[in-house]
């Protein structure tokens, strides 16, 4: 299920629930530790608290920035709660699915409750839900009562604060709630479905209660590739035990590429080159009719394109990217991998400090210079 | 300084257009690209134009390789290049050929001559990017397009916007009251232009009350015909008035989002966005209206004063443009003691009957803060706070032992505040004071004594400690830092002395702040 290395193509969506208790030190953990484990992480109850203050136009004491945690490798979907309410889902999408389009539906609900991520993929929509309900069951009524308006989900997945004995051998009855929200997920297309390591995922701080399960997952059964599993080494401060779910995509996703020249490279040099040589065997007439004219701009077109096309290398380009990184730096470092030697550690070391020292040099000059 | 500013969500919610979801890419890419063009086809009506006078035509010269060199000099080095890949910085090396650059001269010259706009020149790449400080990024409105074009046709315009600039001003084209895209007008100009109206009318015991409209989506809607039929009668050569003719016609763009790449769509309406023409044009297509208004309004007594597109309401129809009455603006200049401010009733919807258009405390127009007495107070408390709150947020990058050392401070300082706060900003309200008569001394004393206790206590004196914090003790250091201070001192005696006090605590501070101040009065 976990522990599998970022795949160069994702074919699969790893989702990642759990009700983190408002702790932003544990999100921000989860954030780092799960980059390459999951791909989608659900959270209810999540923390959006005040970061810091910022100087403001309009207040001596600065404006609060509030928030929830942030992490480059993810981004964050969330619907801004209004009035001081308390936020109860939240959403963070890896990077490695934007090509999917991950979006917020609040056209399909707008609730602080709800929450629906599509992914758009070959002309599929993927609609995953993330469900936060409290002790007064408002989310699994208001599903209930919009289930005809929404459209088909592949996973609803979340807190839901209810017993029953369908999933909890230890509750004996199965009460309205229950069966309504049993109804809910068969409208949308969902089934119930255990983890494979079957147990209780609340579990009170005070010890003297008994565990009891609350959190499930509702998936499409034709989607799941791996049945869903408690993941008790992820649970952290939080009170609530997390699950982890995994279904398929209809086609695989894959890596975007761009293709480039680098500013101030040799291959700059030889395209600039093969610009000028191009223009300059231009056959050299003033042009009279509209036919001219367009044969000379196209002559010059074709240089331009023929020297981008001969010159261009497909780069990859990642969040990680450094923007000072150049090529003595990769040299050293293949170097220092192909023997691991300190001698040629400290040389990386020296060529990366010498390269950011470069840029950054080169940048405050130009920014010296333009102002 | 953008890092200190609150945080943006990024832009995560499903967009809509006219109420559906826009799932599909092609469907994402219509819903953008209708909202970029709805412009088009709005009826206009040419017969407002027959009261102006035909103006006669003048010649056309022919480009020149100086003149090239000149508009390719300007180019920024760090601007994206179009579908084509050639920066600025790749055609500064190709034109340093002469060879090259007699190619580029003929063809340039060679579409005036012909009267045609090669199709090359026509394409361009337009980046969606979301406009900032949206409550929700549902709608294709929230996002805007950053046009690329190739930068060679680029360059053949800029060389011919250049021309159409000193021919606007050689001719008479353009209205002494006109200020946007024309060149060495600024917005200073017309806050400056303003402030003379209404503190004339004051002399004459008149109070100015200011109407300020919108034009909505000016640059798309800029009808074709009517701008062939303005330039006709402006006097513009007849060969440049046919080039226009192929120039505003078959434009085609690509739509970049995030990584997706549309194909070719043909955008029609208007002028180009992203092109050096536009903003020339535009200046051209409101000319005409400028000066109607002045022939009809003469008996009315009243000014139109434009800035690009914040500029009467029919002849703005009659040209087929729309004003976005939601942002129309009502302000009266009064410095009587009453507290009298009527709302106003347009004759128009939607402000007739019940619904008055209300007047504003304060006005906000091409950045500056208006208040009803001319004070500028607000102006001057707005920008510094604002530079106030930059110092703030720049103290957190170093201290007296560690950080960055006092020369890229300075660097710093002169980037991020000194934009804000020295011409034209602050200083414009500095130099306005001087437009209070020296009757009305008490006025200018509050006034000075407004900036003094804002710019100086808090901007200055904070900054200054903050760079010279590292040369305490050295006078000959110091001196290089102070140098960038030298334009408080002259706006006068009064703020000299105010200076002093802030930097007179620390010995060798007061002796090289003294010779400079010798220095430089």
């Amino acid at each position: 299920m976990e522990g599998d290395l970022a795949q160069p193509n994702v074919s699969a969506v790893r989702v990642f629930s759990q009700n983190v208790a408002k702790n932003a030190l544990h999100v921000d953990a989860l954030l780092s530790e799960l980059r390459n484990k999951f791909d989608v992480i659900f959270l209810q109850e999540p923390p959006w608290r005040a970061i810091r203050r910022v100087p403001s136009t309009t207040n001596r004491q600065g404006d609060e920035i509030v928030g929830a945690p942030k992490h480059p490798d993810w981004l964050t979907v969330v619907r801004p709660p209004t009035n001081d309410e308390a936020l109860r889902v939240l959403a963070y999408v890896h990077n490695r699915l934007t090509r999917l389009r991950p979006s917020l539906r609040r056209d399909l609900i707008d609730h602080r409750d709800i929450l629906i991520l599509s992914l758009f993929s070959e002309g599929r929509t993927i609609n995953i839900m993330n469900v936060y309900s409290d002790d007064q069951h408002t989310a699994i009524n208001l599903l209930a009562e919009r289930a005809p308006t929404l459209p088909a989900c592949i996973l609803m997945t979340g807190d839901f604060n209810c017993h029953s004995r369908e999933w909890d051998p230890s509750v004996p009855h199965h009460r309205t709630t229950a069966i309504s929200l049993l109804d809910t997920a068969a409208r949308l297309g969902l089934e119930l479905t255990l983890p494979v390591n079957p147990g209780p995922t609340f579990l009170s701080h005070n010890v003297e209660l008994r565990g009891s399960v609350i959190d499930l997952v509702f998936i499409k059964a034709s989607e799941s590739l791996v049945q869903p599993c408690r993941l008790l080494e992820w649970q952290g401060p939080s009170d609530h035990i997390p699950l982890a779910s995994k279904f398929s995509l209809p086609s695989e996703l894959e890596d975007f590429k761009r293709v480039s020249i680098a500013k101030g490279s040799d291959v700059e040099t030889q395209f600039v080159e093969q610009l000028i040589g191009g223009i300059r065997s231009i056959r050299l007439e003033t042009p009279t009719t509209i036919a001219e004219v367009d044969a000379m701009a196209q002559a010059v077109a074709d240089v331009f394109s023929k020297a981008w096309s001969d010159n261009a290398t497909e780069k990859r380009i990642t969040r990680r990217s450094e923007p000072w990184w150049n090529d003595t730096c990769s040299e050293t470092l293949l170097q220092y991998w192909d023997d691991k030697t300190p001698e040629n550690w400290s040389t990386f070391r020296k060529a990366t400090r010498a390269a950011k020292r470069k840029f950054f040099d080169a940048k405050i000059k130009e920014i010296a210079k333009t102002n | 300084m953008e890092w200190v500013k609150g945080r943006k969500l990024p832009p995560c919610e499903a967009i809509q257009y006219n109420g559906q979801p826009c799932h599909t890419m092609p469907e994402l890419w219509d819903a953008l690209h209708n909202t970029y063009n709805s412009a088009a086809d709005r009826p206009c009506d040419l017969s407002v134009l027959d009261e102006l006078p035909d103006l006669p035509a003048w010649e056309w010269a022919s480009f020149s390789a100086l003149e090239l060199m000149e508009a390719l000099a300007a180019c920024s080095s760090l601007s994206s290049p179009g579908p084509d890949h050639v920066t600025w910085v790749h055609l500064k090396k190709i034109v340093a050929e002469p060879q090259c650059l007699n190619v580029f001269i003929k063809l340039a010259n060679a579409c005036l001559t012909v009267g045609r706009w090669p199709k090359h020149f026509k394409e361009s790449v337009s980046v969606i990017i979301p406009k900032p400080g949206k409550p929700s990024y549902s709608a294709p409105k929230a996002f805007r397009p950053i046009a690329l074009l190739n930068t060679l046709g680029k360059l053949i315009e800029k060389m011919l916007s250049n021309r159409i600039q000193h021919d606007m001003i050689a001719y008479n084209i353009v209205d002494p009251n006109q200020f946007g895209g024309i060149r060495q007008r600024s917005t200073e100009d017309a806050g400056l232009y303003l402030t003379h109206l209404i503190r004339t009318g004051w002399a004459r015991g008149l109070k100015t009350s200011v109407i300020a409209f919108d034009i909505a989506q000016f640059f798309p809607s800029i009808n074709h015909d009517a701008l062939m039929a303005i330039l006709r009668k402006q006097g513009f050569p007849p060969l440049v008035v046919n080039f226009f003719a192929s120039y505003l016609v078959g434009r085609s763009t690509s739509y970049t989002w995030n990584t997706f790449v549309s194909d070719l769509r043909l955008a029609d309406v208007g002028v180009g966005k992203g092109s050096a023409l536009s903003p020339v044009l535009s200046a051209l297509f409101i000319a005409p209206i400028m000066k109607l208004f002045k022939l009809r309004a003469i008996r009315l007594g009243s000014t139109l004063l434009s800035y690009v597109d914040d500029g009467t309401a029919v002849l703005f129809a009659a040209l087929g443009l729309v004003l976005e009455h939601n942002k129309t603006e009502l302000f009266h200049f009064d410095r009587s003691h009453s507290d009298h401010n009527p709302p106003l009733d347009l004759g128009y919807t939607p402000y007739m009957g019940n619904r008055l258009l209300t007047p504003k405390t304060y006005w906000r127009y091409l950045a500056f803060y208006f208040d009803r007495k001319l004070l500028f107070t607000e102006h001057v408390r707005y920008y510094a706070t604002k530079s106030f709150s930059t110092v703030q947020a720049m103290g957190m990058l170093s201290n007296s032992t560690r950080g960055l050392p006092p020369l890229e401070k300075h660097l710093l300082y002169r980037a991020c505040v000194q934009v804000l706060y020295s011409p034209p900003r602050l200083t414009t309200g500095i130099r306005w004071i001087w437009w209070i008569p020296v009757d009305f001394w008490w006025i200018q004393q509050d006034y000075i004594m407004v900036i003094k206790r804002l710019q100086i206590y808090s901007v200055d004196s904070v900054d200054f400690w903050w760079i010279v914090v590292d040369f305490w003790w050295t006078s000959g250091g110091l001196l290089v830092d102070m140098v960038d201070f030298w334009w408080i001192l002259n706006y006068g005696g009064l703020l000299v002395d105010c200076w002093w006090i802030s930097g007179g605590s620390g010995g060798s501070v007061v002796d090289s702040g003294g010779f400079l101040v010798d220095s430089q009065l």
